[in-house]
């Protein structure tokens, strides 16, 4: 899946070093301005600095310069240099125009900015639908921030792994999600956030996605960077989709000896490969319980924050 | 096409090894023959008079996890080569890096006590109780490098079943004091090379150390680098806009003060034919020498400076017209 978000641009994406088209001035190309093994990189493609130029000057260098055909990984950073969250509809819209000569496309990142930027709770996006549709080839997908997202059931034949970063995923957004034909989808990862900033996902809202129904083929399900992790958890327990998985992902967010005590009690976790619990409030003794309580699967507990009460627990990525 | 005869002792899984062969297209030189460290080591490569030996890291460009045993693979990289030394002069060939700079250049702790013997400014040395305040890199980087610049980094702590270790993800991770006391703790027996902090010159939206490419002394190429981040690919090409800002803020007369220094540095370490030296300063008139990478400057993309070895080509490619028209 695609790298954490905590901050930053993404360094890496599906599996390519990025590398960072944020030119307008074809002078800036001159000297071997651009590696030849176009197909080597995943290009982020946009604004990057606050007194730079403009989306569209960057976009149309871009398309002049570089052989499209053969790319395979593709990042939008800003559009505008002075207010990153905005212009994504502008955005979409160029990219959908010249989708095809991205023959070769095989993922797509929006919104690819870092908080120096834009904070993530900022970036007011655009329905990714049209998007996903003029790219009928993609098999990964990514998307950070969701202010002010309206968006319909997403609906993909070919792709594999969905990426939904944010500081709070509206409810009504997961609902929708739950609600996507994507037949293929193996991976997803939900950022669900902080209620501050519009989060709150419930379980409820999450109970297509976690019957199993909506995608039979998903293996890895991330539910992170989540306030109530611990009641989470104890759904996941019981939720039918865990025995389809071979990765689980509650990261980031606010899990505590409560919500894994659940999590044992719960239906086997032993095939998981994974299980990704990074960023949590774990006691000593509850990691003790989780390795033996799961000895061949690796249990990621990197970033044990103070367990404190549940008042004092904060998530990884808010505002 | 040029006679030059050259071999490259590289790892045989390096990506290196295909830099130096597209370097020889470019320079229209034969393509090199390539031997492996393993060889040197089993004492089984053997060299001929009038070959040309260059050599790279025997480890370490891949960013291994977990992070350790730079102490350990420092002593290794010694040993193999004086080996290389060694069947090298047995055979009568040249190699273009000296064995006793380039093992000084890897020691960081070393190479600045010799750089400020001989007046070449560097930064303070500091203590690991300054961690998250100063700049932390490992004191063996032969084969192996990271970096704490402040409290920017790419290293985080993972708990396994048998303990803690230290390892690096492609993003920058950022974690209280505790962390980062618990990371000095855990590499402290591979050597920690600890400098005082520099608040570096910010260039084209971003903070930046200069990098330099030096053949045969002189500098060929330049970029910016920017400060206390690994970069999982860099890319070097195209105009630069960071040196550009530099020009515009602090005029040429600082950029000759920089390449002086630069040149001033790889006096000190002859015999060593490709030499990379990293410049930090700041935003007034600080300049120290910050690293000097006795396998070249690590510049992909970036083409050379106008009258000069490099002019339009890369750094390796380069280094082979300069062993060509020694040859």
């Amino acid at each position: 899946m695609i790298q954490d978000f905590r901050h930053d641009a993404l360094a890496t994406f599906h599996g390519l070093p990025v590398f960072v088209f944020d030119f307008a001035d074809a002078a800036d190309l001159e000297g071997g301005g651009l590696p030849a093994d176009v197909e080597a990189w995943a290009w982020r493609v946009g604004v990057s600095d606050f007194e730079g130029p403009n989306g569209d000057e960057v976009w149309e260098l871009f398309l002049a310069s570089v052989d499209t055909t053969r790319i395979k990984a593709l990042t939008l950073a800003a559009w505008y240099p002075d207010e990153a969250g905005i212009g994504w509809p502008e955005w979409h819209e160029k990219v959908i125009a010249a989708a095809g000569r991205f023959p070769n496309l095989e993922a797509l990142f929006v919104a690819d900015i870092p908080s120096e930027m834009s904070e993530v709770s900022w970036i007011e996006q655009a329905d990714p639908g049209p998007l996903l549709a003029a790219f009928p080839g993609l098999v990964e997908f990514g998307v950070r921030g969701t202010g002010d997202l309206s968006m319909k059931p997403l609906v993909h034949e070919r792709l594999r792994e969905l990426t939904v970063q944010t500081g709070g995923l509206p409810p009504e957004i997961v609902r929708v999600l739950g609600e996507s034909s994507l037949p293929a989808l193996t991976g997803l990862d939900l950022y669900l956030g902080t209620s501050r900033y519009g989060g709150g996902a419930t379980a409820d809202d999450l109970a297509p996605i976690l019957s199993g129904a909506t995608f039979p083929n998903l293996r890895h399900l991330g539910l992170r960077n989540a306030e109530d992790t611990d009641n989470l958890a104890a759904a996941v327990a019981h939720a039918p989709v865990v025995a389809q998985l071979e990765s689980l992902d509650l990261s980031l967010g606010m899990l505590g000896d409560e919500g894994a005590a659940a999590l044992l009690a719960g239906q086997p976790l032993t095939h998981l490969r994974t299980l990704i619990l990074r960023h949590h409030f774990l006691s000593d003794e509850m990691i003790s319980r989780l390795w033996e309580a799961l000895p061949d699967t690796e249990v990621d507990v990197d970033e044990q924050n103070a367990p404190g009460t549940a008042g004092e627990r904060y998530i990884a990525v808010s505002e | 096409m040029s006679t030059l005869n050259w071999t490259v002792v590289a790892a045989a899984t390096d990506p290196a090894r295909d830099g130096w062969a597209d370097a020889a297209i470019i320079a229209d030189v034969a393509a090199p023959r390539f031997v492996t460290w393993d060889e040197v080591v089993a004492e089984k490569a053997s060299f001929q008079s009038g070959e040309t030996v260059l050599f790279e890291r025997m480890s370490g460009w891949d960013m291994p996890n977990p992070v350790a045993g730079q102490r350990a693979r420092y002593r290794e990289f010694a040993t193999a080569l004086a080996q290389l030394g060694a069947a090298v002069d047995d055979g009568g060939a040249t190699l273009a890096a000296a064995v006793a700079p380039t093992l000084l250049t890897v020691d960081r702790a070393e190479r600045d006590v010799f750089l400020r013997a001989n007046g070449v400014p560097v930064l303070e040395g500091s203590d690991l109780d300054e961690a998250g305040r100063n700049i932390l890199r490992p004191r063996f980087a032969a084969t192996d490098d990271w970096i704490v610049d402040g409290w920017q980094k790419t290293l985080f702590l993972h708990r396994a079943r048998d303990g803690f270790h230290v390892r690096r993800s492609p993003a920058e991770a950022v974690h209280g004091v505790r962390e980062l006391k618990r990371i000095t703790e855990l590499l402290a027996a591979d050597g920690i090379y600890a400098v005082a902090n520099l608040h570096r010159a910010h260039l084209h939206n971003d903070y930046h150390d200069i990098r330099f490419a030096l053949i045969d002394g002189e500098v060929t190429h330049a970029a910016g680098v920017v400060c206390g981040r690994t970069v999982h690919r860099p890319w070097y090409g195209g105009r630069r806009r960071e040196l550009d800002a530099f020009l515009t803020r602090f005029g040429a007369a600082r950029w000759e003060k920089l390449v002086l220094l630069a040149e001033r540095t790889a006096t000190l370490f002859p015999g060593v034919r490709s030499l990379g030296v990293d410049l930090c300063l700041d935003n007034a008139a600080a300049e120290y020498v910050f690293d000097v990478d006795p396998f070249g400057a690590d510049l992909p993309g970036a083409l050379g400076m106008k009258n000069t070895v490099g002019d339009g080509v890369p750094v390796r490619a380069a280094v082979l017209r300069a062993l060509s028209a020694a040859s």
